[in-house]
């Protein structure tokens, strides 16, 4: 409780927070979507401070080859076992890559959500159609 | 029955799916108005914070810097006689705003002949940048190597939010224009932004003793950025070439006058993986070249040549590290900061032959040492102490000077309430166009030394937020010029007292009403008379659909040589798509703002030309995101 303050006063973490658990509650969203379960296991590569932070419903586990979908914040040297894997990115640019089946990025300004259709059914992915505004045929 | 079951079955359905299609738009919404970078960088505890969001910067289609300053509480945006930005000008003093620092992300865009890049990054352009933080009051020393009164922080925009690119077009009043881009993203894991941006501002042409004066300023700036990690390289160039109005002699209109500036920053950062080990190196070049021609020889007296000519040159080295220590019951700050100047301003032809007095000095270095040390008395009180211990050595036999600057805060929260005091005794060197400038230079002047306690109260609820803010300073030794222009330490000391309320009114989803007054009362100087300054803000923003209005009515009274001003400005962005943008703007549409007072002749009547600070304008703007 001591930090309260300082937390507030001097680096607005308060506020800063929200704004990871907002974006984690929105990969947690996405990612039970893509996955269809109610409790995902989720593999981070290399790092997301939001899902680190607040996985909420997600597992995060330690080895790629136990989960069902990796998030990434880099496509470099990404290690053997996370191939054949779900691959979602951070960064509009991972979309780059056809194994990757979507990405929650930023871009002008504000946060999207993207997906592309043919990768979706390639992988069988079959999203409810409250994504399908984010959605790229 | 069963077709029936179906219809509500379908419904329920469609009405889930969109809910939760909703749900999902609305959270990224939200997320995108939480991760306002003005959240993560503004610290309450530095000082009297006044923030700009990037929100309020968009929506009140803000295009320099002056937009918002010319609004912020106790102060006003001016500019000088040659028609640079001078926010405590008073003329025919050419730069008074030395306490006044611009700062870009960790950069401190400075001019070591006036002390502060004020006069060159007042009234910057700003559409590369995400948001302005303005701290009022002697701000915290995480900030800078020198003292300060008022901080000026700009942070830019940045791949992490801002990949992709966009374009902007602008035309406004008498063929102004401006034209930029930036583009910005990742390569690998490095990420860059990069920005070019050129602008023509041009004004109204006012004729004076038969000749034209002008202020129109013409402006190209490069801004540049790589990160990767917690590494980051920048590059900042600046050139502004423009009509320098009234000359820098208040004796008699010039035929002609122009200024030519040019500035280049390099800087490198670092931070340790804990964020607690920082390291920050800035490299600044600038040049600048004044000429002025008069219609007649001035008189013996004045010099009596009729050209003038004026370059100077400079270089700036300033490295900084700081270490943070988090204990149980507090955190301790510790910096260490070095700036080397050099800087050869006597480079100067009147009727073409050059002068033989040289500057009295032109290099200093600057040590600084600092602790800040910050309590946390309680869950709702937070106390901090701050000492700084400076020296300047200086060549050429002027005089070195040692000395501590201080400052205590006091902060305690409770519920909706929170209490800032803050206490600071600082000492403001004089600036070597004080000092060091050939003939009107005084190298025997002492630093200014300004003791200060302010005391501001907030309080908020989920719909306002209401601010009061008191505060005393007297300044010791104040800085002023005597009747031959020759800075001199004033024999009385300057009071200054002042207050402000605000209250800010959110209400519907984005809008909000903001009410302020504030006043100043100036008391004491040998060379300025005693005056109250009294302002007045309101302001309105609305989003109404793919509508963003925005409404201002700024008042000021009390100023010396000003007159009392009622600056009316209103715009209205149109957002055709997410992508495409328009924006109509008008300032001081009314002609009714504040009006300043130069003096063109100081004898023997003085004469005096009274123009509007802020010129009437009218806007329109394009921009597109790609």
């Amino acid at each position: 409780m001591r930090y309260l303050l300082v937390l507030f006063l001097l680096i607005g973490t308060g506020i800063y927070a929200n704004d990871m658990q907002l974006e984690a509650a929105i990969f947690n969203k996405v990612i039970m979507a893509i996955t269809q379960k109610q409790s995902p296991k989720v593999y981070i590569y290399r790092s997301n401070e939001a899902l680190q932070s607040y996985p909420g419903k997600l597992e995060i586990v330690a080895r790629c080859k136990d989960a069902d979908i990796v998030i990434l914040s880099t496509l470099k040297a990404l290690p053997e076992a996370c191939k054949n894997k779900i691959l979602f990115g951070t960064r509009y640019q991972h979309l780059y890559e056809n194994r990757v089946i979507g990405a929650f990025f930023w871009q002008k300004g504000r946060p999207n959500i993207l997906f592309y259709e043919q990768r979706l059914d390639f992988n069988h992915i079959k999203l409810d159609v409250s994504f399908n505004k984010y959605i790229e045929k | 029955m069963k077709k029936n079951i179906l219809k509500y079955f379908f419904l329920f359905l469609s009405t889930f799916s969109l809910l939760e299609a909703n749900e999902i738009a609305l959270l990224l919404e939200k997320y995108q108005a939480e991760s306002e970078l003005s959240k993560k960088t503004k610290d309450e505890n530095a000082g009297h914070l006044i923030v700009f969001t990037r929100d309020d910067l968009e929506r009140m289609q803000v295009e320099t810097l002056k937009d918002v300053l010319k609004s912020i509480r106790l102060f006003r945006y001016l500019e000088n006689r040659v028609g640079e930005p001078d926010m405590l000008n008073i003329d025919p003093v050419l730069y008074s705003s030395k306490s006044v620092r611009v700062y870009l992300n960790d950069n401190e865009l400075e001019l070591p002949i006036t002390g502060s890049g004020f006069l060159m990054f007042g009234n910057i352009d700003m559409d590369f940048i995400d948001h302005v933080e303005i701290y009022e009051g002697f701000p915290s020393f995480e900030f800078g190597v020198e003292p300060a009164t008022v901080v000026i922080r700009l942070y830019s925009k940045n791949a992490q939010h801002d990949s992709g690119s966009r374009i902007k077009g602008l035309i406004a009043s008498h063929s102004s224009n401006k034209e930029n881009i930036y583009t910005s993203g990742y390569v690998d894991d490095m990420a860059y932004f990069a920005y070019v941006n050129h602008s023509d501002d041009d004004k109204k042409v006012y004729n004076i003793d038969n000749q034209e004066v002008k202020r129109n300023f013409h402006t190209n700036h490069f801004y540049g950025s790589l990160s990767q990690d917690n590494y980051k390289l920048e590059l900042n160039a600046l050139e502004v070439k423009h009509d320098a109005f009234l000359g820098m002699l208040p004796y008699t209109v010039p035929q002609n006058a122009n200024m030519d500036r040019n500035y280049i920053n390099a800087s490198f950062s670092a931070k340790s993986a804990d964020k607690t080990l920082s390291f920050n190196a800035s490299y600044i070049y600038s040049s600048g070249d004044y000429q002025a021609q008069y219609p007649a020889p001035l008189a013996a007296a004045f010099g009596g040549y009729t050209t003038l000519h004026q370059n100077y040159k400079t270089d700036t080295l300033t490295v900084i590290g700081k270490k943070e220590f988090k204990f149980n019951t507090n955190t301790l700050v510790l910096g260490l900061q070095y700036r080397y100047k050099y800087f050869k301003f006597d480079d100067i032809t009147y009727n073409g032959i050059a002068s033989n007095i040289p500057q009295n000095y032109n290099k200093e270095n600057i040590y600084s040492i600092f602790f800040e040390d910050t309590f946390f008395l309680s869950q709702n009180d937070l106390l901090s102490i701050s000492l700084m211990q400076q020296y300047y050595a200086r060549n050429k036999g002027m005089k070195n000077e040692s000395m501590p600057q201080l400052r205590l805060s006091y902060v305690h929260v409770k519920d909706a309430w929170t209490s800032k005091t803050f206490l600071s005794r600082q000492e403001f060197i004089p600036e070597p166009f004080m000092t060091a400038t050939p003939v009107v230079g005084n190298p025997k002047l002492d630093s200014e030394i300004y003791n200060a306690f302010t005391q501001e109260i907030n309080y908020k609820t989920k719909q306002t937020l209401s601010k009061l803010l008191v505060g005393y300073s007297v300044t010791n030794k104040f800085l002023m010029p005597n009747s031959h222009g020759v800075m001199q330490n004033s024999k009385k000391d300057l009071d200054i007292y002042l207050a402000s309320a605000e209250f800010t009114y959110f209400f519907r989803t984005k809008d909000k009403l903001e009410l302020q007054i504030d006043y100043a009362k100036l008391k004491g100087s040998d060379y300025y008379e005693d005056n109250t300054h009294i302002n007045y803000l309101i302001r309105m923003l609305n989003s109404v659909g793919k509508f963003d209005i925005f409404n201002e009515l700024i008042i000021n009274s009390g100023f010396e040589n000003l007159d009392t001003g009622y600056d009316y400005s209103a715009g209205i962005k149109y957002r055709a798509t997410p992508d495409l943008h328009f924006g109509l703007k008008g300032e001081n549409i009314f002609k009714s703002g504040l009006t300043r007072k130069y003096y063109y002749h100081i004898v023997p009547m003085p004469q005096q030309l009274e123009v509007p600070v802020i010129e009437q304008k009218f806007m329109l703007s394009m921009e597109y995101l790609f």
